[in-house]
């Protein structure tokens, strides 16, 4: 009886695994074909679309922009992320509570919306549309998430390592600094890559409120308008990539956290 | 006791210091910009107040009722295409799987494909659902159909798959980590006590998930109230959503206001289209209960 739920539930678990890598990897596949389709058949190997992509100029000025914006946005909704996962965790009270509620209403907000809102804003009271405007945007879209990337962890934080480094003598802004801070790097870190990578590949927030130049899904939404060319296979190929060594970076974060987690449980 | 009313100042002092910076940052870039947004929507193009945009909306020739319709429709879709891939994969990663390595992979794999964003995952569709793509060339080779399905690509089905495809993992997560807190001792004894796999799942372990369901299934809803690459990547010109509509009036015929009230209907009946599914889910599953099906919370598991 057992065994029957769990030839279902492998089969569906497999099942979406393919479906989240086969798009992902047939892309990868078709960037090094010789045929300039994305479409059968396989006629040959080669590298020419990726030599087509990095000898682009406008790919380059695009990835500065877009890093120069994601690394603003990554660093500003860290700080304020983490800061208000401490009010989402330890806020008591009625007016806590609900302030912890509202911090996370972006996410029930469709990004359009608040594009379409804050370029209509930013024109209003005169706020040139630049970096600084997309950086808004984007630290708007992705704070919340980094919220919850930090009170995932700080939900199980021993709070009497807290109270002990303040017997111990330690000032409130010591114990921040020497134990809670070093406990929470890991999440804080999570959230860090996390706010990098939203702002890094959002498309409508920088359409709405960047101009003067391009972010690189700006310059590629672009580019596959016009019958899809082969490099945009190329750019897939390599964002894939990254974003996966990114992500891998986390493993062994995720993997501590899950087996003492486990350890927890059988204790 | 003064002693501890200082205490109590000074900690929620350093509350408000931490929540300042956010709230503050959300009340200027995101409620008042929203509600500038509403105010706009109430005007014409020369800034005098008028209902016309609202008006526009009733004129059934301008189709722009059929698209919003069509807009929530998929919405509800996509949904539930997200529920049967999130629900059994994240009771397999949360409570079935038995090595925390297949489990953190799994979770990383889905993670990865996912932070790619958007328009790569997009686009990596039209090599699958092309006339020369993955699975017109597969069922070639297998001798299934004879000349290519053209129809594939372009249409409500690749938009649909697409829009799924961007946005389930919002729900595999919420839905995992609200299973990984059940106490699994909670399972057991519903098993002991005579309940098959299934009844354990539905009546026991979906109710207490129950909250990271109803947050998935909004996180699923919602971007795709908002999708623009999807239907323009996939959808073709017989599939326009409302937000194509909404980026055509800001970008193409420079009509400010008329986006304007286009974005606030599509919030408006977007969140009636969330309390109206609430609705029927939770009489369907009081309907359920009057056969025996009941899924309510068990008192003691609360």
């Amino acid at each position: 009886m057992r065994s029957e739920r769990h030839v279902f539930l492998t089969v569906m678990t497999a099942a979406m695994l393919v479906f989240s890598l086969t798009p992902l990897v047939l892309v990868s596949v078709f960037s090094v074909n010789a045929s300039r389709f994305y479409a059968f058949p396989i006629t040959g190997l080669t590298l020419q679309w990726y030599s087509d992509l990095l000898s682009d100029d406008r790919i380059w000025s695009s990835l500065l922009s877009s890093v120069l914006i994601a690394v603003g946005v990554s660093a500003i909704s860290t700080c304020m992320g983490t800061a208000f996962a401490f009010v989402v965790v330890r806020g008591t009270g009625r007016f806590w509570r609900t302030a912890s509620v509202l911090g996370f209403i972006p996410l029930a907000v469709p990004v359009l919306v608040l594009a379409a809102a804050l370029q209509v804003a930013f024109v209003e009271i005169g706020l040139p549309l630049g970096y600084g405007t997309v950086i808004i945007g984007h630290t708007i879209f992705a704070t919340p998430f980094v919220v919850l990337m930090v009170v995932a962890q700080l939900f199980r934080y021993d709070w009497r390592l807290d109270a002990a480094a303040r017997d111990l003598g330690a000032s409130a802004v010591e114990t921040f600094r020497h134990v809670t801070l070093p406990i929470l790097m890991p999440s804080i870190r999570s959230g860090a890559i996390l706010g990098f990578l939203l702002s890094f590949n959002e498309w409508a927030i920088a359409f709405f409120t960047g101009r003067g130049f391009n972010t690189l899904p700006m310059l590629v939404y672009s580019m596959q308008r016009n019958g899809l060319p082969p490099s945009v296979l190329a750019y897939s190929s390599l964002i894939v990539i990254f974003v996966l060594a990114a992500v891998l970076l986390l493993l062994p974060f995720v993997l501590r956290m899950l087996v003492r987690g486990a350890a927890q449980e059988t204790t | 006791m003064s002693a501890g009313l200082v205490k109590n100042a000074r900690g929620s002092g350093w509350i408000t210091a931490a929540a300042l910076p956010w709230l503050a940052s959300l009340l200027v870039f995101f409620a008042l910009p929203l509600a500038g947004l509403a105010a706009l929507s109430l005007t014409d193009q020369s800034g005098q107040v008028s209902l016309a945009n609202y008006a526009s909306l009733a004129d059934l020739a301008s189709g722009r009722l059929d698209v919003l319709l069509r807009t929530l429709r998929i919405g509800v879709i996509v949904i539930i295409a997200s529920l049967c891939i999130a629900l059994p994969v994240a009771y397999y990663l949360a409570k079935v799987v038995q090595s925390p390595r297949i489990e953190s992979l799994i979770l990383l794999l889905v993670s990865a494909t996912f932070l790619a964003g958007p328009l790569v995952r997009t686009v990596s569709w039209r090599g699958i659902l092309g006339v020369h793509g993955l699975i017109n060339e597969s069922l070639l080779q297998l001798g299934l159909i004879s000349e290519p399905i053209l129809s594939l690509l372009y249409g409500e089905l690749a938009m649909t798959l697409a829009l799924t495809y961007n946005v389930f993992p919002f729900l595999l997560f919420t839905t995992y980590l609200s299973m990984k807190v059940i106490d699994d001792r909670i399972i057991a004894a519903a098993r002991d006590l005579g309940a098959s796999p299934a009844a354990a799942f539905f009546r026991v372990v979906l109710p207490l998930a129950a909250p990271g369901v109803v947050t998935g299934a909004v996180l699923v809803f919602v971007p795709t109230l908002s999708a623009v690459l999807e239907p323009e990547i996939l959808g073709g010109t017989s599939s326009r959503l409302m937000a194509t509509a909404i980026r055509d009036q800001f970008f193409h015929a420079h009509n400010w206001p008329l986006g304007a009230t286009l974005t606030v209907v599509l919030i408006v009946s977007g969140t009636i289209t969330l309390m109206l599914v609430a609705l029927v889910t939770s009489l369907a599953l009081r309907a359920c209960s009057h056969y025996g099906l009941s899924t309510g919370v068990p008192s003691h598991a609360k």
